[in-house]
């Protein structure tokens, strides 16, 4: 774990007008995103960031209107970012002890990260075994036990359905599937006695 | 044999258990014996969109209703999803 200050990166937005250039940076401590393509272009789906209450009001008015945005930082190069259309923007006030002023927080969810877009698809934040059964229980409405994660975890591997994703402080990832075929398979695992229920 | 848990006729749609199902509190093993399974609860929202043409104006309504579904796995491998 590196001290926080290493630890963070940046989102950075520029407008050019007629004769004048606006940069905004802010300073961002997470990232989900696609990995980029060939021209450094890539989707984005969560980025947490902190600024002064004028940098994050733009950053959020960029951000609604679909403008790229440049994120980067320690283990993630630079690349040009969009959210896509009608994103949720959340802002919220941190009141620091050392400063006057209080800070902003500032949060962009995609729709694709809210499962709106893709329904068959799970963006997840980690790749550990137990988060990735959580996640997917909770969003699709899975009966999965805690002690199933590990055989869950290695059935998506087996069918190819876990892909890394692109990230600042984490390491996310993408799960293909949908309810029916995952409860296929705890039907045939529980069948097969891969896995069990605790009689209670 | 007892019945132990028959979802469809316990859980029928009415005041109550939605909240429950919606918490989280019907999730979980349930049962014993051939009737061991666990349980998962999820609630959807459904919107329902007609078109009525009516005088050269077209009228859309919306209607939406939340559904409880749930999905249960048995020990024997038997899945089943009810809504």
């Amino acid at each position: 774990m590196k001290n926080a200050h290493e630890r963070f990166g940046f989102a950075e937005f520029e407008k050019r007008l007629k004769d004048t250039t606006t940069r905004i940076r802010l300073t961002a401590d997470c990232y989900i995103g696609e990995r980029p393509d060939k021209n450094g272009r890539s989707q984005g789906y969560l980025l947490s960031a902190v600024g002064t209450d004028v940098e994050v009001a733009a950053f959020w008015a960029a951000i609604l209107g679909n403008e790229p945005v440049r994120v980067g930082g320690p283990e993630l190069q630079p690349q040009v970012v969009q959210f896509g259309e009608r994103p949720s923007v959340y802002r919220g006030t941190l009141i620091l002890p050392c400063r006057r002023r209080p800070i902003r927080h500032l949060v962009v969810a995609s729709k694709q990260l809210r499962g709106e877009n893709a329904p068959g698809r799970i963006i997840i934040k980690g790749d550990s075994p137990d988060l990735i059964l959580r996640a997917a229980a909770e969003f699709c409405g899975l009966p999965l036990l805690p002690a199933w994660s590990e055989w869950f975890h290695a059935r998506l591997k087996k069918a190819a359905r876990i892909r890394s994703l692109s990230g600042l402080n984490c390491s996310p990832v993408a799960v293909r599937g949908t309810k029916a075929e995952f409860l296929e398979w705890i039907g045939f695992g529980l069948k097969n006695r891969q896995i069990q229920i605790p009689s209670q | 044999m007892a019945r132990v848990f028959i979802a469809r006729l316990d859980f029928r749609q009415k005041r109550g258990n939605g909240l429950l199902s919606t918490a989280g509190l019907l999730n979980g093993i349930f049962g014993s014996g051939d009737r061991l399974h666990v349980a998962a609860w999820k609630t959807k929202k459904r919107v329902f969109k007609t078109e009525e043409a009516e005088d050269e104006k077209i009228i859309i309504r919306e209607r939406e209703q939340f559904v409880h579904e749930l999905a249960v796995a048995f020990a024997n491998g038997e899945t089943a999803l009810i809504e």
